[in-house]
C-alpha cells in the first residue's frame, strides 16, 4: 500500500511497480471501486494524502487542486466565491453502494463524472483545463494549460479524463469553474408516457430560454423536469415563456430555488435507484432514440428507466438480477448508442464488459494508446477492458 | 504568427522555413514520381482528382502561413472515405508522407506540404449530410465550410457557435485539426466543445468512429485527443457538429478607457461579477486609429483601449446583464460608453473589430499576427512588456485580443522591403510567446502549433510531457507518415523513444505488432 503525500512519492510508487512489474490499483477515497471491471492490482496506490487547493482565482474562473482533494472540500470553497464546478458532478458513492459525499476530485476526473448540465456546459472532459500526473512509463509530466483557450500540442488532458486511472497517475488538476447561478426554476409536466415525454425534451431543450436541465422520470409518478437558471427576474420570465412555447394537456406545476435544486442533485445522482443491488445501465443514445430503445429492451427485460439530459442519457436497472446483456448492448447499438454496465455484482462486472464494446479497429487502437502510455499494464490493468 | 502582407505587398519568403529536400531524396523521387501518380490515378479516376503537373502544383504550395513553401509530389481531391482509406494504405505501404489539408486558411502553416509527399485535400468532401433538429445537430463532411453550417440552420432558428475570423473560407475538417476558436467562444466554446462525433481514417487506411450523435461514449476519449492534433493523427472524413438554438436577444456595448490597465479591470469586474459575455474583446489605441481610418465605425480616438462587450440569451437576462456590465466598465473608469441600439449600430462596431487585420495592413507594409494565451489577470503587465520588447526590438505593435478568454493577438507591423525588418519581426514575435508561456499562458490559443511555433514547444514542454505527446503519435502513426514535421520540434522514430520494451519480456501486450 502506498499512501504518498507528494508528487514525488507518486512518482516513486510507480517507478517501483515499475521495476518490478507489480500492478497498481489507484484509489482517492475508493468511492467508484464498484464501477468498472473489478481493480485487479497487486498493490494500492492511495492518492488521497494529495490533498489542497494549490491555486484559485476566482476571476480567472479556474482552480488548481491536488487530486486527492474531497469533492466536498473543493465544492464548498468554491462556493464561498459564489462559483462551482459547472459540469456538475454527480455523487456515484450511494448508487454504487457506498457512502454519500465521499469522491475525491481525481476520482471524478478518472471516471469521467459528470450532471444534467451537459447540454448547457458540458461534460467533465469540457473543463479540465490541465494535468499533472505520472504515466505508466514512469514519468512524471504536465500537460494542457493553465487557460480556457489552448492549442499548443495534443489535448492529453483529455486523454486522461475517464482513463480510470490506466494511462496514469493523476496528481494535480486545473478545472475551469464558473458562477453559480442566483436561482433556479423547475418546470414540470405531469403524467406523460415515454413518446409524449421525449417530445417536450426535445421542445425544452431546443428553445432560447437556455434550459440547463431536461429529464424524465417514468416512475414513481411519470413527470418531465425543464431546468431554468440565472437570474431572479429572468428565471421567472423565462419559465413562462417556456410554458407558452410548450404545447401539451399535460398538468404543469413549478418547482423553485431549493426545491429545485434538491431535484436536481437527486436526478444527478441517480437517488430513484439508490439501494438496491440490481443491475443497472448507463445508456448513452441520440436523445430522439432514447424511447423507442427503451420500449426495445423493455419487450424482454423488466426494468425501470430515468431519462436525464434530454434522453441522451437513460439510466435502466432491471428488476430482477439478470442485466439482459445483448438485449440492451444490441438496442443501445441499433440506435448508434452505448451501454455501461454501471452497477453489478463483481462477477458480473467480470463476465460482462462493463463499457460497452469497442468495434475492433477502434479497440486496437485504445489498446496502442493503452500501451504507448503504460507498456508493461503496471497502472490499473484490465480496469477498463479486459487484458488491457 | 502569421505574416500578412499588405495589398500590392512583396511577398517573401525565409529559407530556413522552407522544407527541402535533399538532393538523393530528389532523384528517388523523379523515378518514383509516375508511380505515385499513376498509384493516385487508380485509387481517384474521376478528371481532376490528381494533379501533378509542375504549373498547377504552386496554389498548394502554402497555407495561410506564407512564410514557408514547399512543393509537393501530387495533390490528391478524393471523393469518397474509400478513396482517403486507400489512399492512406496505399501511402503507408508506400511510405509516401501525406499532409491532409481543408480550405488552406491555417495561420501556423499545419498544411504546409512536403516535398517528398503527396497532398490530400478535402475540397470534394463539401456536402451537408444531415440536419437532424430532433437530436441538435449536424452532419457535415470535412470541407463544408465553417459559416455555411450556419447558414443551413439559420431559417430554422439554429447556428453552430465556433466562429473564427475566416469563417466564409475555412472548412470543418480544418477547424477540427486546429481546434478552432473565435469571437464567440468565450461562452460557448471552441471546436473541441461543439463536435460530437467524427468519422476518421487512420494512417495506415483504416477507417474508425469516434463519438456520435449519443454524445458521451464509454472508452479512452480519442476524439478530444484528435480534435487540435493538427492532422497528425488521421484524417477526418466526417463531423457531426452540435446546433445551438441562436439567442433570443443580443446587446453590444462598447467602452474607451483611457489605459488598457483600465480596460482590463473592467474585464476583470464582469467576469468576477458572475457575467459570462458572449463575447468580450479589446484593441489598443494604435488598432483604434487603423480601425477607424478603415471603415469609420465610429470608434473613441482619444481612447487608449476599447472594449466590446456582448451579451446574448433570453431578452430578460441580457437586460439586466448590460446594466450590470454598464455598471462595471464606468466603475472602471470608462471615458466613452456606447450602447447599440440597432442592428445596424451592432454591426458597424462589429465590423471594426472584424476589419481589425486589414486595418493594420494598410497602416503598415506586413505584418505578424502572434497567437497566445495568458492568464487573464497578467493582462497588464503583458502589454507593458510586449511594448518594451517592440522598443528593443525597434519596431511597432498593435493589439487586438479575445480579452475575455485572455487570448492575445498582437500585430508585429514591419517592412520586409527594409534588409533585416523580416527577422527582427520573427523575432519579436517568438519574444512575445516566451513571455506568454513565462507568465503561465500558452503558444496558441487558436492558430496551432504548425511550423510556426514548433521551436517553441521546448520552451513550454519539458522533455517529459513531450514525450507522451510522441507516445500518443506513435499509437496512431508508428511510421510518423502523417504531416511529419508538424507541432513537434523532434520526433524521433517510436521504436527508439524508449518507452516500448523491446527485449520481449514482460510484455503487457505480445499479440501487438511492434514497430
Amino acid at each position: 500500500m502506498w499512501t504518498p503525500d507528494s508528487e514525488n512519492q507518486v512518482f516513486d510508487a510507480v517507478q517501483t511497480a515499475k521495476a518490478q512489474k507489480t500492478a497498481l490499483t489507484i484509489v482517492g477515497h475508493g468511492t467508484k471501486k464498484n464501477y468498472g471491471r473489478p481493480s485487479s492490482g497487486a498493490q494500492t496506490l492511495d492518492l488521497s494524502g494529495l490533498s489542497g487547493i494549490v491555486d484559485y482565482q476566482p476571476a480567472e474562473l479556474m482552480v488548481t487542486v491536488k487530486a486527492g482533494t474531497p469533492l466536498a472540500a473543493l465544492n464548498l470553497e468554491l462556493m464561498s466565491r459564489g462559483q462551482h464546478l459547472v459540469f456538475e458532478p454527480a455523487d456515484w458513492g450511494p448508487v454504487l453502494g457506498e457512502e454519500a459525499g465521499g469522491a475525491t476530485i481525481g476520482g471524478i476526473i478518472a471516471a469521467a463524472v459528470s450532471g444534467p448540465r451537459r447540454m448547457k456546459a458540458g461534460v467533465a472532459r469540457d473543463h479540465v483545463l490541465a494535468v499533472r500526473s505520472v504515466s505508466g512509463l514512469g514519468i512524471a509530466f504536465s500537460c494542457g494549460g493553465k487557460v480556457v483557450k489552448n492549442v499548443t500540442g495534443f489535448d492529453l488532458p483529455k486523454l486522461l479524463t475517464g482513463s480510470m486511472g490506466t494511462l496514469a497517475a493523476m496528481t494535480q488538476l486545473t478545472l475551469r469553474v464558473g458562477p453559480v447561478p442566483e436561482t433556479e426554476i423547475t418546470v414540470v409536466y405531469q403524467g406523460l408516457d415515454s413518446q409524449a415525454a421525449t417530445a417536450i425534451l426535445r421542445d425544452g431543450i431546443s428553445s432560447p430560454m437556455e434550459v440547463s436541465g431536461a429529464a424524465y422520470a417514468p416512475f414513481p409518478t411519470a413527470a418531465v423536469y425543464l431546468r431554468l437558471e440565472g437570474p431572479v427576474a429572468s428565471v421567472s420570465d423565462r419559465a413562462q415563456a417556456l410554458i407558452r412555447e410548450i404545447t401539451t394537456d399535460a398538468a404543469q406545476s413549478m418547482l423553485e430555488g431549493e426545491q429545485s435544486r434538491e431535484l436536481w442533485r437527486s436526478i444527478r445522482d441517480v437517488r430513484c435507484f439508490v439501494g438496491s443491488n440490481r443491475p443497472l445501465w448507463r445508456l448513452a443514445v441520440p436523445p430522439s432514440r432514447a424511447a423507442m430503445m427503451v420500449s426495445t429492451i423493455a419487450q424482454n427485460l423488466s426494468c425501470r428507466t430515468l431519462y436525464d439530459r434530454a434522453g441522451a442519457l437513460v439510466w435502466l436497472e432491471c428488476d430482477g438480477d439478470d442485466p439482459g446483456e445483448s438485449w440492451v448492448r444490441t438496442a443501445a447499438s441499433n440506435v448508434q448508442g452505448s451501454a455501461t454496465l454501471f452497477r453489478a455484482a463483481p462477477d458480473l462486472r467480470t463476465a460482462i464488459a462493463p463499457f460497452h464494446p469497442e468495434p475492433p479497429a477502434l479497440g486496437k487502437l485504445s489498446e496502442t494508446v493503452k500501451m504507448a502510455f503504460d507498456p508493461l499494464g503496471i497502472l490499473e490493468p484490465s480496469r477498463m477492458v479486459r487484458g488491457r | 504568427m502569421v505574416l500578412k502582407a499588405a495589398p500590392g505587398a512583396r511577398l517573401f519568403l525565409f529559407d530556413d522555413n522552407c522544407i527541402t529536400a535533399p538532393k538523393s531524396v530528389l532523384l528517388r523521387m523523379a523515378e518514383s514520381l509516375d508511380h505515385i501518380i499513376a498509384g493516385l490515378a487508380q485509387i481517384c479516376p474521376e478528371p481532376g482528382a490528381v494533379i501533378w503537373k509542375e504549373e498547377a502544383l504552386g496554389v498548394w504550395e502554402s497555407d495561410a502561413f506564407v512564410l514557408a513553401r514547399a512543393r509537393p509530389l501530387a495533390v490528391a481531391l478524393p471523393r469518397t472515405t474509400v478513396q482517403v482509406s486507400q489512399i492512406l494504405a496505399w501511402s503507408h505501404a508506400n511510405k509516401i508522407p501525406v499532409v491532409p489539408r481543408g480550405a488552406g486558411t491555417g495561420l501556423s502553416g499545419g498544411a504546409l506540404p512536403v516535398t517528398d509527399g503527396i497532398v490530400l485535400s478535402l475540397a470534394r468532401f463539401n456536402r451537408i449530410l444531415e440536419i437532424d433538429l430532433d437530436n441538435r445537430c449536424a452532419v457535415v463532411q470535412p470541407g463544408v465550410t465553417n459559416l455555411s453550417i450556419s447558414k443551413a440552420v439559420d431559417q430554422l432558428g439554429f447556428y453552430y457557435a465556433p466562429d473564427p475570423s475566416s469563417q466564409i473560407a475555412c472548412t470543418i475538417g480544418g477547424n477540427v485539426a486546429e481546434n478552432a476558436g473565435g469571437i464567440h467562444c468565450l461562452k460557448y466554446g471552441v471546436t473541441t466543445n461543439n463536435v460530437l462525433g467524427l468519422e476518421m481514417v487512420l494512417p495506415d487506411g483504416e477507417i474508425i468512429r469516434l463519438g456520435g450523435k449519443a454524445g458521451d461514449s464509454d472508452g479512452y476519449d480519442l476524439l478530444g485527443a484528435v480534435i487540435g492534433s493538427e492532422g497528425l493523427l488521421g484524417v477526418v472524413t466526417e463531423a457531426t457538429v452540435r446546433l445551438l438554438r441562436k439567442p433570443q436577444a443580443v446587446r453590444t456595448l462598447m467602452a474607451g478607457f483611457a489605459s488598457t490597465h483600465k480596460a482590463g479591470n473592467a474585464v476583470a469586474a464582469i467576469i468576477a461579477n458572475g457575467i459570462i459575455p458572449a463575447a468580450l474583446e479589446m484593441m489598443d489605441n494604435p488598432t483604434i486609429l487603423a480601425v477607424e481610418a478603415y471603415c469609420q465605425p465610429g470608434y473613441p480616438l482619444d481612447a487608449q483601449a476599447l472594449l466590446i462587450v456582448e451579451l446574448d440569451g433570453p431578452a430578460a437576462e441580457v437586460d439586466a446583464e448590460l446594466a450590470a456590465v454598464r455598471s462595471h466598465v464606468d466603475a472602471a473608469g470608462a471615458t466613452s460608453t456606447t450602447i447599440a441600439h440597432s442592428e445596424e449600430e451592432r454591426r458597424l462596431i462589429w465590423l471594426g473589430r472584424r476589419s481589425a487585420f486589414p486595418a493594420v495592413g494598410r497602416i503598415s507594409r506586413d505584418y505578424l499576427c502572434v497567437d497566445g494565451t495568458i492568464p487573464r489577470f497578467r493582462l497588464p503587465e503583458v502589454l507593458d512588456r510586449t511594448a518594451e520588447l517592440a522598443a528593443e526590438f525597434g519596431l511597432r505593435v498593435a493589439n487586438v485580443f479575445h480579452a475575455g478568454d485572455g487570448n492575445l493577438h498582437p500585430l508585429i507591423l514591419f517592412d520586409s522591403g527594409i534588409p533585416g525588418d523580416s527577422a527582427k519581426a520573427e523575432g519579436l514575435g517568438h519574444a512575445i510567446l516566451k513571455l506568454c508561456v513565462d507568465v503561465g499562458g500558452v503558444l496558441s490559443g487558436e492558430h496551432g502549433i504548425g511550423i510556426e511555433k514548433k521551436a517553441l514547444m521546448t520552451h513550454m514542454f519539458s522533455d517529459d510531457d513531450l514525450r507522451h505527446h510522441h507516445a500518443l503519435k506513435c499509437a496512431f502513426d508508428p511510421q510518423a507518415m502523417l504531416n511529419p514535421g508538424k507541432v513537434y520540434p523532434t520526433l524521433t522514430r517510436c521504436a527508439d523513444a524508449g518507452w516500448m520494451p523491446v527485449d520481449g519480456t514482460g510484455l503487457a501486450f505480445p499479440h501487438l505488432p511492434r514497430f
